[in-house]
């Protein structure tokens, strides 16, 4: 657990502690006790199965945004615990179904549960779980359930476009970054929202927060997209260049497959089809890095920071706002 | 020639001589030009489909076809080895030379009275204010031109009269194939062969395309290859190359091709809005109307060609000088099975990896799968059961037609987003356990109605909670155990089961977030009680086990529209417990009575139903809740009967396919 964010990294250091970092750091062990409870089904045969993966700690980012969000909106009001596990909840399922679809053994440093019980109990578990976490956020509210809804469409819309064009080296960057607000801005959207509705926040209000939501989800995917192929990885726990291999071209590498040198003619050579050996992954990570691939991704996770950034200017400037400011910003300091 | 010619077409190909043959059958003066003499040699795999059989049908010339090659089946070969075929029993196809095909349907036209005049190569469209009223042409070396009320464009994929129409447009949809006849081929049966994945060698890519091995006779075979190019990587790829390593991979020692190796463009791109213009016809090619998928271009040619005739007999009739709607209807006919060919065109390397990867799985969503790419053309067609007593009742009760719109929803939901889904959902469907949970939802939330009745609502939730029993059957099909590498099919069966789940959850959410709830717990208890079905291992408590897994699987999907009707119609929270009660007993029934391993008997699945009798009071909705129980029951023991009559252990899933 590298990647603390910055209240985690406030505690650790025991610097400026904040009543608010406290509250929070106590609500969110409480979000992660609520997940513990709402993925337990009551049937002794198979809770184990359905409480594997919520045992193991995860960054709880998600959640994070939603207790944010709520405290942006109204800071008197007591934390949406249950609605925060509910996004925790939907995105553990989302996590099952990608282990089954990227053919991932291992995650949070354990086999996955596809890895260990087989790919149809991790679906169904997946499943499970995600319909546990939109029961729980639809509880703040008939617009919360809505949005639930919708988000689950987003997040298969993006997979899917992704899962189809795999191998595919006429993709766009406009087509990358719908892709990644529907598979991760998505949720993060919702997260930010519904901690909002939860608090029964202006719509107005809501709106920015979901906006925010969503270009931080989005700057997040492309920080762990950077991440995979810049030489200071390992920080996710994968492979490096593993999106290359499995024909997931992301930003870096579709800019690195525009440039004209040679870079990116040898690029072009390598990778496109499954059939083709992926040639050697330090060899194919140098390329993109050497075509401008690496470079043209920073470039576009700043603008994304910034847009970020400039979306809170708009929302009530509190304390949650401030830690809103240095979570985005820890992503920069990332990759 | 004539001054009152009514229709000048240009071309005699399939498409051109159609639209004379019609015209001329209808006793209208229609003279044909074409810039070759007939018979004349053309590049195409001279595969006469079922199709063009009904089509030559239409136009009479089926006969003269008898003595050529006849061919029963399709037989769809990986290079990786497995196999599959499709038998037509009823229908035969044939391989005809184009060079005779095409010679013989311009006689058939001329028979009919058409006026054909060979070796006049159209030059151009004679246009008078905007509107096409001839074409120039030139014969030898003599200029001249022709006149009349309608000029139909059969004139091929380059189609000169396009252009001037201003029809044409830049576009690379266009397929390439190449062909060649092959002697001294052994063992070719009476079956169109075509073989996948088309290779490329120099680049390893494999292309949207195919190869094929049609017999002409007992040792000549028409050999090919086709694709089109959907990716701008494959701007290079030489079909040349790609035909010389397809035929070296048949290794057939001892053959040699006779003639040379001919190719054709196969335009792809129609559009609707570009077919007609002020007294032009676009028929055929020139109208761009080639299957993607297939390449195949005859069968569209003969019926846009004999449609065309058709319209401007009637437009003369009414005297018209416009044909209305031609656009449209050949939108109507050929649009469906276009559009399903682009999209598995557009994603050959996803719906390749599927199909490969599936090729000998023996489960629904794979079978469905396999059903897609064969029958994306929409022949196949089902006819509902109409005897069995619950849909006798719900016609009585004039229920039926909302049934039966609401499955055809269910169908069309899944026909959009994802390459191959519809397909493979018309396998997972049990259409008598559809209509018993549709009807359930509609009864509870008419009979059981306050206010007035939402049937809006009704019908939206009932498509919704049908869709979210598919999602939960095409997860059943993900596979454990796969080999790396290999796992498009769990990809494919995740992914079609997430949209058929979000689709659910999408409409559930136009009726209100607390259907999304409903949903939701529905949902989370079916996965917990597939889970606890699939354990593996065999515990003292098995039986016990699965019957608890069944009332959280079958029981829940049946209990979802009972609660869902109580809501709509306004029920208090108790009564909408106990009317899910009743629907979770009726699926535990239904579920028995699927059991046809000896374990349940006729009478236990009837104790079962009637017990539920007894949680129904004495309202006069409740009235009409029992009878549909009772008709419900009926329905059950019909099933049971089948089921034990079958003697094969369907208890694994009710909700599978009654064998055709």
């Amino acid at each position: 657990m590298t990647a603390t964010t910055s209240a985690g990294a406030t505690l650790a250091g025991m610097e400026a502690l904040d009543p608010e970092d406290v509250e929070l750091a106590r609500a969110l062990d409480d979000v992660r006790r609520a997940v513990l409870i709402a993925s337990s089904a009551g049937v002794t045969e198979v809770d184990g199965l359905l409480t594997y993966l919520p045992a193991l700690a995860g960054k709880g980012i998600r959640p994070r945004l939603t207790l944010l969000a709520a405290a942006v909106a109204a800071p008197e009001v007591s934390a949406p615990v249950s609605v925060a596990a509910g996004i925790e909840l939907m995105h553990l399922g989302t996590l099952h179904h990608d282990d089954v679809v990227d053919e991932a053994d291992v995650r949070r440093g354990q086999p996955t549960v596809a890895a260990r019980w087989g790919a149809r109990a991790a679906v169904f578990t997946g499943t499970y779980l995600l319909a546990r976490g939109t029961e729980l956020v639809g509880e703040a509210g008939d617009k919360a359930g809505r949005a639930a809804a919708a988000c689950i469409a987003e997040l298969w819309r993006g997979q899917t476009q992704e899962l189809v064009s795999a191998f595919r080296v006429d993709r766009r960057a406009n087509e990358y970054l719908r892709v990644i607000e529907q598979k991760t801005g998505a949720l993060f959207g919702l997260a930010a929202l519904v901690g909002g509705l939860a608090v029964s926040t202006p719509p107005q209000v809501g709106g920015l927060l979901e906006c925010f939501g969503r270009t931080y989800g989005m700057a997040f995917q492309l920080a762990d997209d950077l991440a995979d192929l810049s030489s200071s990885s390992g920080l996710l726990g994968k492979p490096t260049c593993a999106d290359v291999r499995a024909g997931v071209y992301t930003l870096p590498v579709i800019s690195a497959l525009a440039d004209g040198g040679v870079a990116g003619a040898r690029l072009r050579k390598l990778i496109g089809t499954p059939e083709i050996p992926p040639g050697d992954p330090d060899e194919i990570r140098e390329l993109v890095h050497d075509a401008g691939g690496v470079n043209c991704g920073r470039r576009a996770l700043r603008g994304l920071l910034d847009g970020a950034h400039a979306e809170l200017e708009r929302v009530p400037q509190t304390w949650a706002t401030s830690r809103l400011h240095l979570l985005a910003e820890d992503l920069a300091r990332v990759t | 020639m004539s001054p009152d010619v009514v229709a000048v077409v240009v071309g005699g190909g399939p498409a051109g001589s159609a639209a004379a043959a019609v015209l001329a059958r209808h006793g209208r003066c229609v003279l044909l030009l074409d810039r070759s003499s007939f018979p004349r040699d053309k590049a195409c795999g001279d595969g006469i489909t079922y199709a063009s059989m009904r089509q030559l049908a239409r136009l009479g010339v089926t006969q003269q076809l008898d003595t050529y090659q006849p061919v029963s089946r399709t037989r769809l070969s990986f290079t990786s080895g497995p196999e599959f075929t499709r038998t037509n029993p009823d229908l035969s196809g044939r391989v005809v030379p184009r060079e005779l095909l095409d010679a013989l349907l311009i006689d058939r036209a001329r028979a009919l009275g058409a006026v054909v005049a060979p070796s006049h190569r159209v030059i151009g469209l004679l246009q008078d204010g905007g509107r096409a009223v001839g074409v120039r042409y030139v014969t030898g070396t003599t200029p001249g031109e022709v006149t009349g009320r309608f000029v139909v464009a059969a004139d091929g994929a380059t189609s000169v009269l396009a252009r001037q129409a201003g029809l044409a447009r830049a576009s690379d949809r266009t397929a390439f194939a190449v062909r060649a006849y092959v002697d001294g081929i052994r063992g070719l049966g009476d079956e169109f062969r075509v073989v996948v994945p088309l290779v490329d060698p120099e680049s390893g890519r494999t292309l949207a395309g195919y190869g094929w091995i049609f017999p002409v006779s007992a040792d000549r075979a028409n050999i090919g290859v086709g694709f089109l190019r959907t990716r701008p990587e494959e701007h290079e790829v030489n079909l040349r190359t790609v035909f010389r390593r397809f035929i070296a991979s048949l290794d057939t020692p001892g053959t040699f091709v006779v003639g040379p190796l001919r190719g054709a463009p196969l335009p792809c791109d129609f559009d609707p809005d570009r077919c007609t213009r002020d007294g032009l016809l676009l028929v055929g090619d020139a109208a761009r109307l080639v299957d993607p998928l297939s390449g195949e271009g005859i069968d569209v040619a003969l019926e846009s060609g004999a449609l065309a005739g058709e319209m401007i007999h009637r437009a003369l009739a009414a005297d018209r000088d416009d044909v209305p709607g031609y656009g449209r209807e050949l939108q109507r006919r050929f649009g469906r099975r276009i559009a399903a060919a682009w999209s598995l065109v557009e994603n050959h390397e996803f719906v390749w990896g599927v199909v490969s990867s599936t090729v000998g799985v023996d489960r629904p969503l794979y079978r469905g799968v396999r059903r897609a790419v064969r029958t994306y053309d929409g022949e196949e067609s089902t006819v509902p059961p109409e005897s069995d007593p619950l849909g006798h009742w719900l016609w009585s009760q004039q229920l039926l037609g909302e049934v039966r719109a609401t499955q055809q929803a269910v169908c069309e939901e899944v026909s959009s987003e994802l390459p191959l889904l519809a397909g493979a959902v018309r396998e997972l469907r049990d259409e008598p356990a559809e209509q018993v949970r549709i009807a359930s939802l509609l009864v509870c939330a008419g009979a059981l109605s306050r206010g007035p009745w939402r049937r809006t609502d009704a019908l939206r939730l009932a498509v919704a909670s049908e869709l979210a029993c598919l999602a939960l059957a095409a997860h059943e099909d993900v596979m454990d155990h796969l080999p790396l590498g290999t796992r498009e099919a769990d990809r494919f069966a995740v992914s079609a089961g997430d949209f058929l789940l979000f689709r659910a959850y999408e409409l559930a959410a136009q009726t209100g977030g607390w259907v999304v709830q409903a949903m939701s717990r529905a949902s989370a208890d079916v996965c917990v009680g597939t889970l606890l079905g699939q354990l593996e291992g065999p515990t003292p408590d098995r039986a016990q086990r699965l019957t608890r897994a069944a009332a959280l699987t079958t029981g829940t999907l049946y209990s979802l529209p009972w609660r869902l009707g109580g809501h709509l119609a306004g029920s208090e929270e108790d009564a909408v417990e106990r009317m899910a009660d009743i629907g979770r007993a009726l699926g535990v029934a239904w579920h028995s009575a699927h059991r046809s391993d000896g374990a349940t008997s006729t009478g236990a699945v009837r104790e079962d139903v009637e017990s539920l009798y007894r949680l129904l009071g004495e309202e006069p909705g409740d009235r009409q809740l029992r009878t549909f129980l009772g008709v419900a029951l009926d329905q059950t023991l019909t099933e049971h009967r089948e089921a034990v009559g079958r003697g094969c252990d369907v208890a694994s899933g009710p909700r599978r396919q009654r064998p055709p």
